[in-house]
């Protein structure tokens, strides 16, 4: 399923403007904090879930080519976080919702499975 | 995802996020949110979401000229739209884009709602997916092109310069992608350096990062000026960190770096002293 669409299916909030990923084909997302543990097991076409809002983020993300990176839980971004992501053409998304809400609903979309 | 005998349609290309503008805002605000998502037009839409129009920067830029930027945009849209439909082939569409050339169509269904919006470069984009041309597929990927011999990328790191963390991995990595390593050696490349260079910025004073690319391995060494780590094998445990509390809110600090740098390494070196810490790893591109 393509970026764009779970973007719309989950009610997500679109923080970047960029549409370079809405494309991207989504190959399940990664739930996490610690930025090493993201590094050593996202996988790419992951969407990654997270309550860090630090630019550093979007380094992880373009690192690991993970399209895009869901703020959960009402987080919102660092200001440099957005444009960085901008830069990188990573996609910055909110919602109010938890990790386990918003991956529960990617599960039963059958994505990554 | 469509087959490969059935021609693509519109609907399988077009955006469906549409950024429409309703009549009763002003030309004010429309033209912010085209600033904002950095578009040059948008449809016009009454309540019901039914295209009446659309408005472009041309449209805007006639609207200051005449002083009409507080009037609502159904004021100054143009009016007569070239719209697409779902099932109008790509070739279609391509057609009226050069027909007419405009940047963006809205895409319509027969009661004018609109569905999604269509760009030149959304149909480029979304092919290549329906292709799957850039699907990341090792046995088919080009092999390493034979013509250099080596590449060599240095780079300074600066302690506790959070803003630029990460930037010389990820310039390592755009290098390597385009030397043409392929994508899990780039991966296992892209995680040593980057958490070599973060622990730089978070444990040292300051360091160079050092990758020799050749065609057979990378290898990557990184240096710094202290303080150095007291006990190596304690440091290489997964979980073990010194990191302060203030990085660890950023999510620093699991203890996993170098760990992931040893997994990611084919040859691991690490030596240490209060003067500075020497990382040395290869990773074999075959
Ligand atoms: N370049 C260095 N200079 C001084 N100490 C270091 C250096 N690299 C690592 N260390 C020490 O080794 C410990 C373990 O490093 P490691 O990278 O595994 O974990 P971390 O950096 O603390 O956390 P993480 O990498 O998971 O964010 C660090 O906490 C620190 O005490
Ligand atoms: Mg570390």
């Amino acid at each position: 399923m393509k970026l764009g669409e779970i973007i719309e299916k989950l009610k997500l909030e679109r923080l970047t403007s960029g549409e370079g990923n809405l494309a991207t084909e989504v190959r399940g997302c990664y739930i996490g904090d610690l930025l090493s543990n993201v590094m050593a097991h996202a996988q790419a076409g992951n969407v990654w879930l997270t309550v860090q809002i630090h630019p550093n983020i979007v380094a992880v993300a373009a690192l690991l080519n993970l399209p895009a990176i869901i703020l959960v839980e009402g987080h919102q971004p660092q200001p440099e976080t957005l444009v960085k992501a901008e830069q990188e053409g990573i996609v910055l998304l909110g919602s109010d919702r938890t990790s386990y809400d918003l991956a529960g609903q990617m599960y039963l979309l059958g994505l990554g499975r | 995802m469509i087959e490969k005998h059935h021609l693509p349609k519109v609907a399988d290309v077009m955006t469906r996020e549409v950024i429409s503008v309703p009549k009763n805002s002003t030309v004010r605000q429309a033209k912010e949110i085209m600033r904002i998502k950095s578009i040059s037009g948008m449809p016009v839409v009454d309540r019901d979401n039914t295209l009446i129009g659309i408005i472009s920067i041309a449209d805007i830029i006639k609207a200051l000229e005449e002083g009409n930027l507080d009037a609502p945009v159904d004021k100054v849209m143009t009016r007569q739209v070239v719209s697409l439909r779902e099932h109008d082939t790509v070739g279609q569409a391509l057609k009226v884009f050069r027909q007419y050339g405009y940047g963006r169509l809205p895409v319509i269904d027969d009661r004018r709602h609109v569905l999604g919006v269509l760009t030149q470069s959304d149909i480029v984009s979304r092919l290549v997916q329906i292709l799957e041309i850039d699907k990341v597929d090792e046995s088919k990927e080009t092999h390493l092109s034979e013509d250099f011999e080596s590449y060599i990328f240095e780079y300074h790191i600066q302690g506790m310069d959070f803003d630029r963390a990460g930037e010389g991995a990820s310039t390592l990595k755009k290098i390597l992608n385009d030397l043409g390593i392929k994508g899990s050696v780039v991966r296992r490349c892209a995680i040593a350096a980057y958490e070599a260079e973060m622990n730089v910025v978070i444990h040292a004073y300051e360091g160079k990062m050092t990758a020799r690319v050749t065609p057979k391995e990378i290898t990557i060494t990184v240096d710094d000026t202290g303080p150095g780590i007291k006990d190596i094998p304690l440091a290489l445990k997964p979980g073990y960190s010194t990191a302060p509390d203030r990085v660890r809110e950023m999510g620093f600090g699991a203890g996993m770096g170098l760990p992931n740098i040893k997994k990611s390494a084919d040859e691991f070196f690490i030596e240490s002293s209060p003067q500075g810490t020497h990382l040395h790893i290869k990773i074999y591109t075959e």
